[in-house]
């Protein structure tokens, strides 16, 4: 018995070593090198697991598919006729800004990354992405999905991966305002549970439906990248600022591909 | 005892490859079996608490590759586990799990080890001024269906040590 009080103790001081060596920085290297190791080695399984997940898919949603299918090739019609008018406006556009002496600031670097890890307990809003150091990525960048919707913020770098907070995290603060009214605020995360639109003038009026964009103001993030959409106001009058629950555009989880926009 | 010793690490880090694949494929958003917690159980239950104390270190340090929580949580709540187990099946029932006894274990630990990481995150975060993590983000009414997939998990794993690897007969 009292040996195995020595052995608790023993491992418990190595979790204390562990913690400061973690403080120190020294467990960084380690863990990147695990990270990546870990990626290639659960490969095999994860082929196999998607395998599985489409066959699954398949066989419980082959009626569902087929209405998809033929809802988007009308989608595909519609936006093609759309993609033409804004062709064209394009060039208008390009052609009036040249005129009246205005320049384009919409310079992108994007870099592209794979989503290689998440919490695995779902207990934080981290996802560990496939990028770091050596790929020209630094903490405070910004991590979008496709087509500009932002997912979260990257807040620890390492040579090979790097550690994005997603924007559901309350750690996470950013400027947005919302289009078309241009009502500005500050949008925070829940832990998880949510995204909320807060410090909102109580004299602005903003609408279940409106898209939230971030702002650019602070220089963090730039500005026009979509967060989500309203879903609800919730706080009354009698309060100093409005509040308003906003759905996120990204699937924040399960994006797989994202990428790491480099101001 | 050390081939017993290698074939119990090799089982872990296999479960760790599992589990990770399964959060990287189905996004951790679905419920998904806690297959190294269950394994750290059934260790706790056939092995020395030495021994399960070690492995359970082991199975914490290999979670935390992927943790996105102070450096830590996992296995100090892996070893609060294992300690909860070995009380259990040495003091309040016997190491011979009857169904109902084992279930009741698995049941516990499943509603335990979120606990443990939520007391871990809020001590942390009173000393460095993080948010704490809301109790209700840690610990749902999910719980109960995770414990469903951890028992189907966990008495495979029983299965699978009864027949390979040979039961350690100390009790600490």
């Amino acid at each position: 018995m009292s040996r195995a009080i020595t052995q608790f103790f023993l491992a418990f001081v190595l979790l204390v070593g562990m913690i400061f060596l973690d403080v120190l920085g020294f467990m960084q290297k380690p863990l990147n090198w695990a990270r990546l190791s870990v990626n290639i080695l659960n490969w095999p399984f994860a082929k196999s697991f998607e395998k599985l997940q489409t066959f699954t898919f398949v066989l419980t949603h082959i009626k569902q598919i087929a209405h998809e299918n033929e809802r988007l090739i009308h989608q595909v019609e519609d936006l093609s006729a759309e993609l033409a008018e804004l062709e064209k406006s394009k060039t208008e556009n390009k052609f009036l800004s040249e005129a009246l002496g205005f320049f384009s600031k919409n310079s992108r670097t994007l870099i592209p990354a794979e989503v290689i890890a998440q919490d695995i307990f779902n207990f934080s809003q981290m996802v560990v992405l496939s990028v770091g150091n050596n790929q020209g990525v630094k903490e405070g960048y910004a991590v979008v999905a496709s087509k500009g919707i932002l997912v979260g913020v990257v807040t620890e770098t390492y040579d090979d991966t790097s550690l994005v907070e997603l924007i559901t995290s309350s750690k996470v603060k950013v400027n947005a305002q919302v289009v078309p009214s241009g009502v500005a605020g500050i949008t925070q995360g829940e832990h998880g549970l949510g995204i909320f639109l807060v410090f909102v003038s109580q004299n602005d009026k903003i609408n279940p439906g409106e898209k939230v964009v971030t702002s650019g103001l602070g220089g963090q993030f730039q500005g026009g990248l979509l967060i989500g959409e309203i879903l609800e106001v919730l706080s009354g009058g009698a309060e100093l600022f409005q509040k308003a629950s906003i759905v996120p555009s990204a699937n924040l989880k399960s994006n797989k591909i994202v990428f790491v926009l480099k101001p | 005892m050390k081939s017993a010793y290698l074939k119990i690490l090799f089982f872990l880090f296999v479960a760790f490859l599992i589990e990770s694949a399964l959060i990287r494929v189905f996004a951790p958003s679905r419920i998904l079996p806690q297959l190294l917690l269950m394994t750290v159980v059934a260790i706790a239950i056939q092995r020395s608490l030495q021994e399960a104390l070690w492995l359970s270190f082991f199975a914490g340090f290999l979670l935390e590759i992927f943790s996105g929580l102070f450096f830590g949580s996992y296995i100090f709540s892996f070893l609060l586990s294992c300690l909860l187990v070995v009380f259990l099946t040495r003091k309040i029932t016997s190491r011979d799990l009857t169904n109902v006894s084992g279930s009741l274990i698995v049941l516990t630990i499943s509603v335990f080890f979120p606990l443990s990481i939520y007391i871990y995150t809020a001590i942390f975060s009173t000393m460095t001024s993080a948010p704490i993590i809301p109790f209700g983000s840690l610990w749902s009414v999910h719980i109960f269906l995770l414990f469903f997939f951890n028992l189907i998990f966990f008495k495979v794993t029983k299965f699978i040590f009864d027949i390979f690897i040979k039961s350690d007969e100390k009790s600490f």
